[in-house]
């Protein structure tokens, strides 16, 4: 199968529209001028687009695709209205299919498996929260515990959790060797 | 049988004046005080670098004297009826309140001088002077005099001005406006022109924000010896000494729906970059660009030239641009080396693209033509851009599509080929 047919079923909830559109790049180089990312980490948005559309697939096993912060500033500029984020999301699917996932990614997700959630509440947020008049806990699995079983069921359901390689008796990642 | 053209910049004027020398009769009708269009606000041409003064003067003036053409200034077509060998049409002609016949050197300037009004002169684009509300609208403009501009004008407010009628004697402000009806029209040619981009629909771009982001339109304004600045380069009461041109601003951009390539804007950056650095040896100049599209005869050796004066053109758009102390930064990525940069600058020069008029769909809906999802008139077939739907009604300039001087006034004298073809077929 052609790297474009499988970043294709990858964003299947995205629709093909958005993964072809990344065909009518022009690299310009607006993305990568305007990453907020790049000016910190070796994250290219253009050399990424350029990579896939030469159908280089060892874009997939790049530490430099989890760099992106998902902001949406290249997304908002392209003059060819590439849907540049949606289509990192799509290969990222892929890339983690494959086993390529950075640690801190399978971090976030071992957080939303423990608590249902990517950023659990702190002390910080509570009392933030407190202050702007709101419930010192929100109305989600931090108040409403039962609710992490359903995330639970379905986290193991589709396979997610062998996906970032979680673990439910040390309730922690697997050592994995960074690929 | 006559000829209508609309609009009196390149195109319109050329076809004007073919269409006469033919032996036809033509009215041309020009929304603006003075002929000329667009191409008079800017200095010289490329590739060769010659005055557009010193061509579009003597067209101006050939067009305006000549017998055969009936010039209608500061006027507007109101209705088109009929058909093709024959159509009625409806014009607009609104007054100036002066009789240029009167104009002398001495009264202009008195007149002026005593007018209490001050706007923004529209023809440097607002950003370098002031003008009067009775005011020359530019050095060589054609029919060259004043004009009274009512919007400004006190005359027309509550406080019933008169000074500039005190001093000189060509002043009527009982003049009306009429409305000229032109029939026995054979064929009408459409020379609308354009609009430039405006880039505050790029707002990371901060073309508001900063008084060195500039459009290239501006800087042509400085370029000009006879224009505000007497032809000197001046940012904030400083000679800038690094500047950097950002190509495809409001070009090749879906996201404000101008998906086209505007085809000038390549070789007119390239053109200001060679007269900045004649003006400014000691400059830095460097080019942001996505593709050179340096297509026309002797631009790509004129690139190179301008290569050669040490300008440098790195390859990838200006991605954003802000402040830094009294400089501005354009950052982009250099796609050719895959890095960002970012470069210091004391003047920014935003190659804007070229437009429709923003009223293109009005005088669509007037003429009965069709125009294209970005605004431009469409042509009958790619093999003839000058024909329309319309049998009888001719389209040239950039109103049909961006296109430089010299392709404008080719297709002036394409368009004005084919309206003598139809109006000998008429009188067949």
């Amino acid at each position: 199968m052609s790297l474009l047919s499988e970043i294709e079923e990858c964003g299947e909830v995205i629709g093909k529209d958005t993964i072809d559109s990344f065909l009518a790049c022009m690299q310009c180089g607006k993305c990568t001028g305007s990453c907020p990312s790049g000016r910190v980490t070796s994250y290219r948005t253009r050399r990424v687009i350029n990579r896939l559309q030469a159908g280089d697939r060892s874009v997939l096993a790049d530490p430099n695709l989890w760099m992106c912060t998902t902001c949406y500033t290249c997304y908002e500029r392209c003059p060819r209205e590439v849907r540049i984020t949606d289509i990192i999301r799509a290969v990222r699917n892929l890339a983690a299919k494959e086993g390529y996932m950075s640690k801190s990614h399978r971090a976030t997700a071992s957080y939303v498996i423990k608590t249902g959630h990517a950023v659990p509440i702190n002390d910080e947020t509570k009392k933030l929260r407190k202050e702007l008049g709101l419930s010192e806990v929100p109305p989600t699995t931090h108040k409403f515990p039962k609710a992490l079983e359903s995330i639970r069921k379905i986290i193991k359901k589709t396979n997610f959790d062998k996906l970032v390689g979680f673990d439910w008796d040390t309730m922690s990642l697997e050592e994995r060797g960074e690929k | 049988m006559r000829s209508l053209i609309i609009g009196g910049g390149p195109a319109g004027l050329q076809a004007s004046l073919d269409l006469a020398d033919a032996g036809y009769d033509v009215y041309l009708v020009e929304r603006y005080f003075s002929l000329g269009g667009h191409a008079v606000q800017i200095a010289k041409n490329y590739p060769n670098l010659t005055d557009i003064k010193d061509f579009m003067k003597p067209l101006m003036e050939k067009v305006y004297n000549h017998e055969k053409i009936t010039v209608l200034t500061n006027a507007e077509v109101l209705s088109v009826d009929g058909e093709v060998g024959n159509f009625k049409v409806k014009v607009e002609k609104r007054p100036t309140y002066v009789n240029v016949e009167k104009c002398t050197d001495d009264a202009c300037k008195k007149a002026m001088e005593v007018c209490p009004v001050e706007v923004p002169n529209e023809f440097n684009l607002g950003l370098f002077d002031k003008r009067k509300a009775i005011f020359i609208p530019f050095s060589y403009s054609v029919p060259y005099g004043c004009v009274i501009d009512e919007k400004s004008c006190l005359h027309f407010k509550d406080e019933g001005c008169s000074r500039c009628n005190e001093v000189c004697d060509g002043i009527n402000f009982e003049e009306k406006r009429e409305i000229v009806q032109i029939d026995d029209v054979g064929s009408i040619i459409v020379a609308t022109g354009f609009d430039p981009f405006d880039p505050n629909l790029r707002p990371e771009l901060a073309y508001d924000k900063y008084k060195n982001v500039i459009t290239s339109l501006e800087l042509e304004r400085m370029l000009d010896e006879n224009g505000p600045t007497k032809g000197k380069i001046i940012i904030d009461g400083k000679e800038p000494k690094s500047i950097v041109f950002a190509h495809c601003i409001g070009s090749r951009d879906k996201k404000v729906d101008n998906p086209y390539c505007s085809r000038i804007c390549c070789m007119y950056t390239a053109k200001e970059a060679y007269m900045v650095k004649e003006k400014i040896p000691d400059a830095t100049i460097s080019v942001s660009y996505i593709d050179m599209r340096a297509f026309g005869k002797g631009c790509e050796q004129f690139y190179e030239e301008v290569q050669k004066k040490q300008v440098l053109y790195r390859r990838g758009v200006a991605a954003e641009i802000y402040g830094a102390g009294d400089q501005v930064v354009l950052r982009a990525e250099d796609t050719l080396l895959s890095n960002a940069y970012e470069f210091n600058a004391d003047l920014i020069v935003l190659a804007v693209g070229v437009e429709p008029r923003s009223d293109s769909a009005e005088l669509s809906k007037v003429l009965g033509l069709q125009i294209d999802d970005c605004g431009f008139f469409v042509e009958k077939s790619i093999y003839d851009t000058c024909e329309t739907e319309k049998d009888g009604i001719f389209i040239a300039g950039c109103c049909q599509g961006p296109k430089d001087i010299q392709d404008s006034l080719m297709q002036g004298s394409a368009a004005a080929v084919k309206a003598i073809g139809v109006m000998k077929r008429c009188n067949n």
